[in-house]
């Protein structure tokens, strides 16, 4: 028989048992949100840090880098691609996001207006285009539009007797008929975050309104416009970011031809990484792109919060 | 969650990662693979060790059927403990993926064929099995200027498998339509240089109202481009490895090729879509979409017109030479080619080599190949073969692989292959387009591409 030994037990400070106490508590919540936080330190947070090494380097993907110190931010700016896709992302913005957010709001109000029979049925078929596969839908969009053989043209030439679209021929139709095509494919989604603005804004309003003597149309302008601003400025931002990214619609439909004219910065940063193996300064491209975003999100926020006041 | 904590919760988080990270697979070098400097094949001299195992090979489907169709089952005959994997890419995408997977360190098959295009930047990145001492042999049957986009400091890290000798691919019935001679020599003759094209094609138009051959503006691939570039020894660099996308011969060649849109004898369909191929197969009273006359092309277009663009037109076709730049100049040019490579991580590169002998060095089986697909040999022995001299029904009974075989022989040394060819071919896109949609000149077009491609890739300029 052994007697029991006597230790000085340490005194734990106040802030190592809370803590140790706290992450006894939640020790099953740490563990369930753990894999989250894993593979976003793995794929998100130590890329990101390492690509900001990277970009002052000159690095093909394999063997050392090579310091270069701030060069490739020095050839961004001298960059003409690179700043004529970033032009392009503010065409495509200003083209295809005020076309997009009054078309998708509009049919919200109709769906949700109680008078649209099979409702269900017209929502339904407004959001698949938004889950067709996008390589399918450009490709098929690109021999829509084809300048010699093209349904559309066809139809412009033969039925309607008009001259032909170069639709993927010239630069200016060229960037149309990617915002036809963003339309057809995003109008769904946006619609889907206008119906459940409406049902943020009560009936009683609008109701109110017209038995005052506003018409349908100044209760929208008047009433259901400025409630549905918070949607309005979330989905203006999203749709430009999303206009400054777009990728898989650009490499299908027009591959961003002509003469550049549909290139995107993703697209650029992308060839420059993997044509000629780059790394260094398409992760140069990627940090003065992430800037141009922000500054731009900035803007709006900062300009609708003002129409606001 | 008060901040501290969080911050310590973030530092484990970062940590395991790291830890998680780096018990992945290594990015360079694994146990099993064979170092640069020594293949694992023993040369010639010594006797091969028999291959077995797993191959998996990434190649594209036509590439693939021309071997299965072929002499593959003779391979698997002689090696029938060789089990064969195939995945079928685009050439370009077997390059990405190969590329990507040389970077991670994990993934690459056993062989690759790719478009030596594409397969340049992967030599200069590395990770490819050193096949010098294989290849030694073999070296002065190989086509130089395929093998030199195959070397690097010394070393020859690919094995060139097809090249693309240019010729004229034209329409006898269209001819015929227009009162003129359809007849190899006659047409080779009438089409003597590019300026004597032009004069062929007003005719063609005056008598038919068809276009002569499609060269589209606004999405030009530039492929007419860079075959009068070949001719003239010519390409976006030069021996020393300047830049010579703005050359006066360059301008030149630009300004040449705006000839055709100003005589208004060429169509706009865009290459590679369903009126481009509804051109060449359409008959002579077809309105839709109207027949073309030409087009001035690599050999492996024979294969595509056989095979699924025009296959009922037997006997219509007929192949001349391509127009010289001068007259008296080099009427062969060379287009594109492809190679076999095996990565550095290959499980198995003594069965991947064993194949590329099989295949490519044997100069019957890739003649065989060639006959079936009209992917043209790299290896000189191959035009040898008795199938070089036969006739093609096709072509009207046309000997077209004897006549591809001295367009190759004579084809002068071009300027395309580079590390940085997808860069230099980007930015000379650009031009073209620009240059033909009238919003620059060819000589601002090609300095503003020349100037770019210098910013982005540091090479200097001539």
């Amino acid at each position: 028989m052994s007697l029991p030994r006597t230790e000085v037990p340490k005194k734990p400070t106040v802030l190592t048992s809370s803590l140790r106490k706290r992450i006894r508590q939640g020790r099953w919540a740490y563990l369930f949100i753990s894999p989250f936080y894993i593979s976003f330190a793995i794929f998100g947070l130590i890329p990101l840090v390492l690509s900001v090494w990277m970009s002052l380097t000159r690095w093909k993907g394999v063997g050392p880098m090579e310091y270069e110190g701030f060069q490739n931010f020095a050839l961004v700016f001298k960059d003409k691609l690179f700043w004529k896709s970033i032009l392009n992302g503010v065409y495509m913005a200003v083209l295809h996001i005020p076309i997009l957010l009054s078309l998708s709001l509009i049919l919200a109000v109709i769906l949700s207006s109680g008078r649209v029979k099979g409702f269900r049925i017209f929502r339904t078929i407004i959001f698949l285009p938004f889950i067709t596969n996008m390589a399918a839908a450009g490709f098929t969009f690109a021999i829509l539009f084809n300048q010699t053989s093209g349904l559309v043209n066809v139809f412009l030439t033969d039925y309607l007797h008009l001259a032909g679209v170069p639709w993927l021929e010239n630069e200016w139709w060229a960037r149309i008929s990617l915002t036809i095509l963003l339309i057809w494919a995003w109008l769904g989604y946006d619609m889907v975050y206008m119906l459940a603005g409406l049902q943020t804004i009560p009936h009683e309003l609008t109701e109110a309104a017209m038995i005052d003597g506003a018409t349908p149309a100044q209760a929208f302008f008047y009433i259901t416009v400025p409630l549905m601003r918070p949607v309005l400025i979330f989905l203006t931002i999203t749709s430009t970011m999303g206009s400054f990214n777009l990728f898989t619609e650009v490499f299908a439909l027009t591959g961003t031809g002509p003469a550049a004219a549909t290139l995107t910065p993703v697209i650029r940063i992308f060839n420059v990484a993997f044509d000629s193996f780059q790394f260094g300064y398409a992760a140069a491209l990627g940090y003065v792109f992430f800037v141009i975003i922000f500054v731009i999100s900035l803007v709006q926020l900062r300009f609708n919060r003002e129409r606001e006041s | 969650m008060s901040s501290k904590l969080l911050s310590k919760m973030l530092a484990i988080l970062v940590l395991t990662s790291i830890l998680l990270a780096a018990c992945g697979s290594p990015a360079t070098e694994p146990a099993t693979q064979a170092p640069a400097t020594e293949p694992p094949v023993p040369p010639t001299a010594t006797p091969e060790p028999i291959p077995t195992g797993h191959l998996l090979i990434w190649v594209q489907k036509i590439n693939m059927e021309a071997w299965q169709n072929t002499v593959l089952p003779a391979f698997q005959e002689m090696y029938p403990d060789v089990e064969i994997e195939f995945v079928n890419n685009s050439p370009q995408q077997v390059a990405d993926d190969v590329g990507l997977c040389i970077q991670g360190g994990t993934g690459c098959p056993d062989l690759f064929v790719t478009g030596t295009e594409y397969g340049t930047k992967l030599v200069d990145l590395g990770g490819l099995t050193d096949l010098t001492d294989l290849v030694q042999p073999y070296i002065a049957d190989l086509h130089p200027g395929m093998l030199a986009a195959c070397t690097k400091d010394g070393r020859i890290y690919c094995v060139p498998w097809d090249i693309g000798p240019m010729g004229t691919f034209y329409r006898r019935d269209v001819f015929e339509a227009a009162g003129l001679a359809s007849d190899p020599d006659s047409v080779s003759a009438m089409i003597a240089t590019w300026d004597d094209l032009l004069t062929t094609c007003q005719t063609i138009k005056a008598e038919t109202g068809l276009n002569c051959f499609a060269l589209n503006k606004a999405n030009n691939e530039g492929y007419l481009y860079e075959y009068m570039l070949s001719q003239q020894g010519l390409g976006y660099f030069n021996a020393d490895g300047e830049l010579t996308i703005d050359s006066p011969e360059n301008v030149a060649t630009l300004e040449k090729l705006a000839m055709f849109w100003e005589a208004g004898v060429v169509s706009d369909t865009q290459v590679w879509t369903d009126p481009w191929y509804a051109e060449f197969a359409n008959p002579v009273d077809n309105t839709d979409v109207p027949p073309v006359a030409l087009i001035t092309i690599p050999v492996w277009m024979g294969g595509f017109l056989k095979g699924w663009i025009a296959p009922a037109a037997v006997g219509n076709w007929g192949v001349a030479q391509m127009p010289a730049f001068v007259e008296g100049g080099a009427r062969a040019g060379s287009g594109g080619g492809s190679s076999y490579y095996i990565p550095e991580t290959s499980t198995n590169p003594t069965a991947a080599w064993a194949l590329i002998k099989f295949l490519n060095l044997d100069p019957a089986n890739n003649a065989a190949i060639y006959a079936y697909a009209d992917i043209f040999p790299a290896v000189f022995s191959a035009y040898a073969e008795p199938v070089f001299e036969e006739a093609d029904p096709y072509f009207g009974g046309q000997q077209t692989r004897a006549f591809f075989a001295e367009v190759a022989s004579n084809s002068p040394a071009d300027h395309f292959l580079h590390p940085y060819g997808a860069v230099m071919r980007t930015n000379v896109l650009i031009a073209i387009q620009k240059f033909a949609l009238g919003q620059v000149t060819a000589q601002e077009a090609l300095t503003e591409a020349e100037d770019a491609t210098a910013l982005e890739t540091g090479m200097t300029q001539h």
